[in-house]
């Protein structure tokens, strides 16, 4: 044992001191090199893993207004189809009524210009038979003059 | 023959010592790498953002790669972030050592004693017994204490201390045995891999001084990292194992 340790110079002076050495660089690079750079890692972990979670929102939020949009979309689209359907459908109803009313009206302006000629042909039968008597009055009167 | 042998010696060279505390080549050599990991330490920190850099990069890949393979092992979030600290300093302190000990001037400047006869002022950190048994003890203790931390001194003292039965209890004489074992093949696995490279390396430079050590190098560079990662997985590995219940 002792050749040992005289032929291995060991001295427990020097592994004290060596112990030392080594404690004396944990701690400064546990200080200065191994707390910084994991905690540099740790944060950029954290802001990619928050990142990633905000990317994801977005991305939902995304999907819902597209939803919601192509909801809103058809929906007009059924409002407006139905609008359209019904103004057609009242536009029909007033066209038959307009047709209608000039129809009646038409037959109303034909009846009342049948009535007025029918009145003045009847007039005018009254006037010539009129005339006519009188002419055969005058005839007769110049026929008895000159005889 | 004059002084043309290789001298290698197992122990690291006194230089001197400071206010009673030896002061040894590998010493020097642990502040020099630490100093080295500061100057990182302080580069790296200085441009850290939220959008990285390169070299943020590299290391938050390193950082979250080792946490998430400790979290995977450990089975437990919290433990692994008590743990990770430890456990990379372990892992980059071993793996800078390893690296720079090819850098040029380490083992070659020395202090010069007039016959011919230097000694290095910088020698390769684990190739010196006392810092892997620093390193070892420092890993040993973390496993205890990780050990008493999850499950309890009288929990965890049971796994040695068992006079439930006899068979227990000599499982008990087995596993304090193989704590200690730890120590010498935490400190002797580093100690023996690296200062073998180291002298493999001298013995061929011996011969053919130039091209030869350079694939030799490379591997020994892939040795020293090895080595650092097999350091930092057996304590992770042993903490997983005093963590456990006893049976």
């Amino acid at each position: 044992m002792e050749q040992i340790i005289s032929v291995f110079g060991i001295d427990w002076k020097l592994i004290l001191i060596q112990a030392v050495n080594f404690g004396l660089l944990l701690f400064v690079l546990h200080r200065f090199l191994y707390k910084p750079i994991l905690a540099v890692v740790d944060a950029r972990r954290e802001k990619i893993e928050r990142s990633i979670k905000n990317a994801l929102r977005a991305e939902e939020d995304l999907g819902k207004a597209e939803a919601e949009r192509i909801h809103i979309l058809h929906e007009a689209r059924l409002k407006g189809d139905e609008l359209i359907e019904g103004a057609k459908k009242s536009a029909l109803g007033e066209e038959h009524v307009i047709i209608k009313d000039a129809h009646r009206r038409a037959e109303y302006l034909l009846r009342d210009a049948e009535r007025r000629i029918e009145r003045e042909r009847e007039e005018m039968v009254e006037k010539t038979e009129r005339d006519v008597a009188r002419m055969a009055v005058l005839a007769a009167e110049k026929i008895l003059r000159t005889s | 023959m004059t002084e043309q042998g290789i001298h290698i010696a197992l122990a690291s060279e006194h230089l001197g010592s400071f206010f009673g505390i030896p002061i040894t080549n590998t010493v020097v050599m642990s502040f020099a790498v630490i100093l080295l990991i500061g100057c990182i330490v302080f580069l790296v920190r200085r441009s850290l953002s939220m959008v990285p850099g390169r070299a943020q990069v590299v290391f938050e890949m390193l950082f979250t790669g080792v946490l998430d393979y400790m979290t995977e092992t450990l089975e437990d979030e919290k433990l692994a972030r008590k743990l990770f600290p430890i456990l990379l300093t372990i892992f980059l302190f071993v793996l800078i050592a390893n690296l720079v000990e090819f850098v040029p001037g380490i083992g070659s400047i020395g202090l010069f004693h007039g016959n011919g006869e230097a000694t290095p002022i910088l020698r390769s950190m684990n190739t010196d017994l006392n810092m892997t048994l620093a390193l070892a003890f420092v890993a040993v203790f973390t496993v205890e204490v990780f050990g008493i931390m999850a499950l309890g001194t009288l929990r965890y003292g049971k796994k040695f201390v068992n006079l439930s039965s006899a068979m227990g209890f000599f499982v008990g004489i087995i596993e304090i045995f193989s704590e200690v074992a730890r120590l010498v093949s935490f400190s002797f696995r580093l100690f023996g891999n690296i200062f073998a490279g180291e002298v493999i390396i001298l013995v061929i430079q011996h011969f053919v001084p130039m091209v030869l050590p350079v694939p030799l190098m490379a591997f020994e560079i892939f040795v020293g990292f090895v080595q650092a990662a097999i350091f930092a997985l057996l304590t992770l590995f042993f903490v997983k194992i005093a963590v456990a219940e006893a049976h």
